[in-house]
């Protein structure tokens, strides 16, 4: 049964079909085999019939020639001469006759030889003679005694007995055909019979069997078939073990049906994902908000720490420092909000690729399960619209960005021009200490001169040398401290040229992307009105997710772009920040 | 048993007065030398037809190796059938191509033959012109004094009167022989030796 299981359907007919071929051939080989024995038997029996009938003739022709020579012998009257040469014409031909048929069998013509040896005998030694004598009367006792000699007798005693024997062999050759022609008639019946018994079982069996291996399973199959398209999904396939047309319709049945489940699935997960989706960004919102707010209470603390600790340039730095901590705040934030979102755009481009890679894979397993496809399509239009509302949100940010910039800009370049006006101040206070100290050493002398009265001066004057001497020093540090800070701003002026670089890179990617969205859009669309319109387009639908794949690939190497230039302008208003802390700290240090 | 006895006897006694009657009555008995060799030529002539031979032999064949006891019972079933309606024995030899042959050369012979039988090889009759006493001859000089000794043996017995006819009869008994020259039986001619003296006479 097994193997028969495995076996396709056209073999399984073919088979059934051989099996009855073949009894019905070998009921037809038994049966010809029959009726030419048969025939055989009727040819034989035809030949011994006739030879039979010959030799009868033969022998009814030789006594009345005989009889007619006893008469001949016994009267002399011609008549029975006449009579006698007449029938030895008919006996002759009559020998002829029997040698001719005989001659298929060997003891028949060694039965007939040893005959004509003696008919021969009996003609030429006796009959003809007899006759010869009996035509003269002075012979006519000769030719009688030669009768009643008993040669003649002799003779035809051993022709009798050889007759004789003939007839037995021909009687046993009829009997023989007999029972050989009705034992091939019992042969014949029994194995019509016996063939017929086989045919009708082969029939029964092979029916029995197809019914079993064909019938059956597809009655069943039929039913798992019409309760999954019911819905019930945990019905159980049975069959997909055989190798048949059967085994292979309930493999096709369990693809349905694990797609079905699959189906199910997806929709369950990507409703999971868009929910925990949701959820994080809420979080990463809050975790931020809270970052910010906490940053800020630090830096009030220490900006109202740094009031304290430099007085004396704290207008000028502070109103630097506020707008350099707010310019960088909001680079900051913008790179954040940049990094989360081409994250999410990662994200999203992923999941998008994942399912339209599910998507491909449900339609390539099964055309039919176009709901799949067309709830993929769904999740994948709004997937597109989220990367949409994401892009534009990216798009605002860097154009805010942009801006932010700008006016970064423009705030070092007032710091690099107030550097510039406390350069000239120091240069002020340089010549006043220079004047100072010419001051201080003419003091000196003045004290030197007046001798003891101008002892105490003198100390005054060294002192204020002293300061003078201090506050050229302290002047040219300042210096130096400024052409650092104009160092720094010109760094920072061209960190924040790059930033703007960077940004407008970043614009021309958020086009491009919106352009690819466009694009997926108008796909996404197109395959939404494919996948509604035809069913038979499952073909167009795989190479239209193909492209999908390849836009949402485009996605997510623009997302991955977007996210290398946040890190980028991370850094680099990292590398601001930390120049411009440095920068500050060593004024405060000042 | 007694009766066929009885009548034997009567028969012999019948035939002794005669045969003492004609030696007695009978003038002079012509010479036996009248059978001469002429005579035995001529008779050896009509011997030499095949009829002859074929049936000796073909009775020599038929009664061959038979014994003394049924050769007697031949001759007393003979000698019974004399007497008899039915006579499946005696019609038959008398009956057989050698009888007609014999009958035909006695008729032939112009009163010549009184009677000629011809016997096999045991001294029984094969064939005769009339009806013998007896079937078997094996016991009388005829054939004892012939077929025993050998080819050529002319036996003439005494002549003797017959007187019912007047005249003068002589059994002249030879052997007879086949083609290769082996005898085979033998025949008893009685000859009228009146008639032949007759014939001498006038010739």
């Amino acid at each position: 049964m097994k193997f028969l299981n495995n076996l396709k359907i056209a073999k399984k007919l073919a088979l059934s079909f051989a099996v009855l071929v073949i009894v019905t051939a070998a009921m037809a080989i038994v049966a010809f085999s029959s009726i030419s024995e048969i025939e055989k038997a009727d040819e034989n029996g035809r030949t011994a019939s006739e030879l039979q009938t010959t030799y009868l003739n033969f022998q009814k022709s030789f006594l009345e020639q005989r009889q007619a020579l006893l008469y001949f012998l016994l009267t002399g009257d011609r008549t029975g001469l006449a009579k006698f040469e007449e029938l030895n014409g008919t006996t002759d031909q009559l020998h002829t006759e029997l040698s001719e048929l005989s001659s298929g069998n060997e003891t028949f013509a060694k039965l007939v030889t040893n005959f004509t040896q003696f008919y021969q005998q009996w003609k030429d030694n006796y009959a003809n003679v007899q006759v010869g004598l009996m035509r003269n009367y002075l012979t006519v006792n000769q030719a009688r005694a030669i009768e009643v000699s008993g040669e003649p007798e002799a003779v035809i005693a051993r022709m009798g007995a050889i007759v004789q024997e003939l007839g037995t062999g021909i009687d046993e050759i009829l009997s023989q055909s007999l029972a050989q022609k009705s034992s091939a008639i019992s042969k014949f019946s029994v194995s019509i019979i016996t063939a017929l018994v086989a045919m009708v079982a082969a029939s029964f069996v092979c029916g029995f069997s197809l019914t079993r291996a064909i019938a059956a399973p597809i009655g069943r199959m039929t039913s798992r078939m019409s309760d999954l398209a019911e819905g019930k999904l945990d019905t159980e396939i049975d069959g997909a073990e055989r190798r048949d047309e059967i085994g292979e319709m309930a493999r096709a049945v369990l693809v349905f049906k694990e797609n079905a489940i699959e189906q199910i699935r997806l929709e369950a997960e990507a409703k999971r994902t868009a929910e925990e989706q949701e959820k994080r960004e809420q979080a990463e919102r809050d975790r931020e908000a809270k970052r910010e707010a906490d940053e800020r209470a630090r830096e009030q603390a220490e900006n109202a720490a740094r009031e304290e600790r430099a007085e004396k340039i704290s207008d000028l730095i502070q109103t630097f420092e506020a707008r350099v901590q707010e310019v960088m705040k909001t680079v900051n934030l913008a790179t954040n909000e940049l990094r989360v979102t081409a994250t999410s755009m990662t994200d999203t481009a992923n999941t998008s690729q994942d399912l339209s890679k599910a998507v491909a894979m449900a339609s390539e397993e099964a055309s039919a399960n176009v709901q799949t496809v067309a709830a993929a399509a769904e999740e994948l239009t709004s997937s597109i619209n989220e990367i949409s509302r994401q892009v534009q949100q990216a798009n605002d940010v860097s154009e805010q960005a942009v801006n932010e910039a700008a006016s970064s800009t423009q705030s070092v370049t007032r710091l690099a021009e107030t550097a510039k006006k406390i350069s000239d101040v120091i240069n002020m206070i340089n010549d006043i200490a220079g004047q100072t100290n010419l001051l201080a050493l003419n003091a000196t002398i003045e004290a030197a001169r007046a001798g003891e009265a101008g002892k105490g001066f003198a100390v005054v004057a060294s002192e204020v040398k002293s300061l003078a001497t201090q506050t050229a020093r302290a002047t040219e540090e300042i210096g130096s401290q400024i052409n650092d800070m104009q160092t720094a701003t010109d760094d920072a002026v061209t960190a924040i040229g790059n930033i703007d670089g960077v940004i407008n890179t970043i614009r021309e990617s958020t086009v491009s992307i919106s352009s690819a969205i466009e694009e997926q859009s108008a796909a996404t669309n197109e395959i939404s009105r494919n996948v509604q319109e035809a069913s038979n387009g499952t073909t167009e639908v795989s190479s239209k997710i193909g492209e999908v794949s390849v836009k949402t690939g485009e996605t997510g190497a623009a997302a991955s772009q977007v996210l290398s230039a946040s890190t980028r302008l991370e850094e680099l208003s990292g590398n601001l920040r930390q120049d411009i802390e440095t920068f500050l700290k060593e004024v405060r240090a000042a | 048993m007694s009766r066929k006895f009885v009548f034997i006897l009567a028969a012999i006694l019948s035939l002794t007065p005669f045969a003492a009657i004609s030696v007695s009555a009978s003038e002079t008995a012509p010479s036996k030398d009248l059978v001469d060799a002429g005579a035995i030529k001529e008779l050896k002539q009509w011997l030499a037809n095949p009829v002859v031979s074929l049936s000796i032999t073909s009775q020599n064949r038929k009664y061959g190796s038979v014994s003394q006891k049924t050769i007697d019972d031949l001759d007393t079933q003979w000698v019974a059938e004399r007497k008899d309606q039915d006579q499946p024995l005696i019609a038959a030899i008398l009956s057989s191509p050698l009888s007609n042959y014999l009958t035909q050369i006695q008729a032939a012979s112009g009163g010549l033959y009184a009677e000629i039988f011809i016997m096999d090889a045991n001294g029984l009759n094969v064939g005769q012109s009339s009806i013998t006493s007896d079937f078997w001859q094996g016991d009388e000089a005829k054939f004892q004094k012939t077929f025993s000794k050998g080819l050529d043996t002319v036996f003439v017995d005494e002549p003797e009167f017959n007187e019912d006819t007047k005249t003068w009869r002589v059994q002249v008994s030879m052997t007879i022989a086949n083609d290769k020259q082996q005898p085979i039986g033998a025949i008893t001619v009685e000859y009228n030796l009146t008639e032949l003296n007759r014939r001498k006479a006038s010739a």
